[in-house]
């Protein structure tokens, strides 16, 4: 079963988007701080959900900076409570797989996503297996 | 009009399903008011039933504890906490609730943001009184009312 991270201060919303992801067949581990999500990478992860705004300060700019200097190949979906377009553009610059608004769409935006990145890592994979063989 | 009066107050044509239900009685209209939208709820789930179920569960079990908080830093008179807790807040309710309702709670947290906030205790008040509101209507879809 594949894992994702979820990074994200706030327990409701981590038990939202565990109950969410269970239900699509993914294995959640969740993560208060981004400190914690860094420490566990080398586990790697299908994709890790990152909240924009997390405790102790934290940024989920900084966060997702950090994870894609150490494995840049893990997708990050950025997650923000913000509807706000400069945020959104920041997060792609850095390399967010998507930008979702917490609003009254965001699992069935959040649910695309992971369906279009499980395509994407089919395709990658289909091109290695015809560049390598089996 | 203020905010206040635009995403709380129980007078006027304060509220979105003011219009939504046309009802044309004011008194009626108030009592009709209402901030949990099932139609959200369902939508985030994807009309899947058990989903529906578990994350209204998860709504119940924790959202006290987030209005607590909320209601801790209002006492406290702590604004960039109070901030923060709405914060958290608004992505909660934005699985559960009207997106107008979401807004106001947004707005609000702006206000806070900039530090400009006159009345900052009847204001926040009035919004932690309309999330107690919103839990108790979420406590009566989960209980089967209809609301």
């Amino acid at each position: 079963m594949k894992t994702i991270f979820v990074v994200d201060d706030d327990p409701v919303y981590q038990r939202f988007m565990q109950s969410h992801l269970n239900q699509l067949g993914y294995q959640v581990k969740s993560f208060f701080t981004g400190e914690d999500c860094m420490e566990n990478l080398y586990q790697k992860p299908f994709a890790v959900i990152l909240d924009h705004y997390l405790a102790n300060g934290e940024s989920g700019m900084q966060i997702m900076q950090r994870i894609k200097s150490v494995e840049n190949r893990t997708p990050v979906i950025y997650l923000s409570g913000q509807d706000d377009v400069s945020t959104a553009v920041e997060a792609m610059r850095i390399g967010a797989f998507e930008y979702i608004e917490k609003n009254g769409a965001a699992f069935v935006r959040l649910r695309t996503a992971i369906e279009r990145l499980e395509k994407v890592q089919l395709r990658k994979g289909n091109i290695f297996m015809r560049l390598f063989g089996s | 009009m203020g905010w206040g009066i635009r995403g709380f107050a129980k007078t006027g044509s304060g509220f979105v399903l003011h219009t939504a239900l046309k009802s044309p009685e004011p008194h009626i209209q108030e009592f009709m008011m209402t901030r949990f939208s099932p139609a959200i709820l369902s939508a985030q789930c994807m009309g899947d039933a058990t989903l529906i179920n578990e994350v209204c569960n998860v709504f119940l079990e924790l959202f006290p504890g987030q209005l607590n908080a909320l209601q801790l830093a209002i006492n406290q008179e702590d604004i960039v906490l109070t901030q923060k807790e709405l914060h958290k807040i608004k992505g909660t309710i934005g699985v559960v609730c009207l997106p107008e309702f979401r807004e106001s709670i947004s707005q609000l947290e702006a206000t806070l943001k900039t530090g400009k906030i006159m009345d900052f205790k009847p204001q926040t008040y009035m919004a932690f009184e309309s999330l107690k509101e919103l839990l108790e209507e979420a406590k009566q879809f989960q209980i089967g009312k209809k609301i």
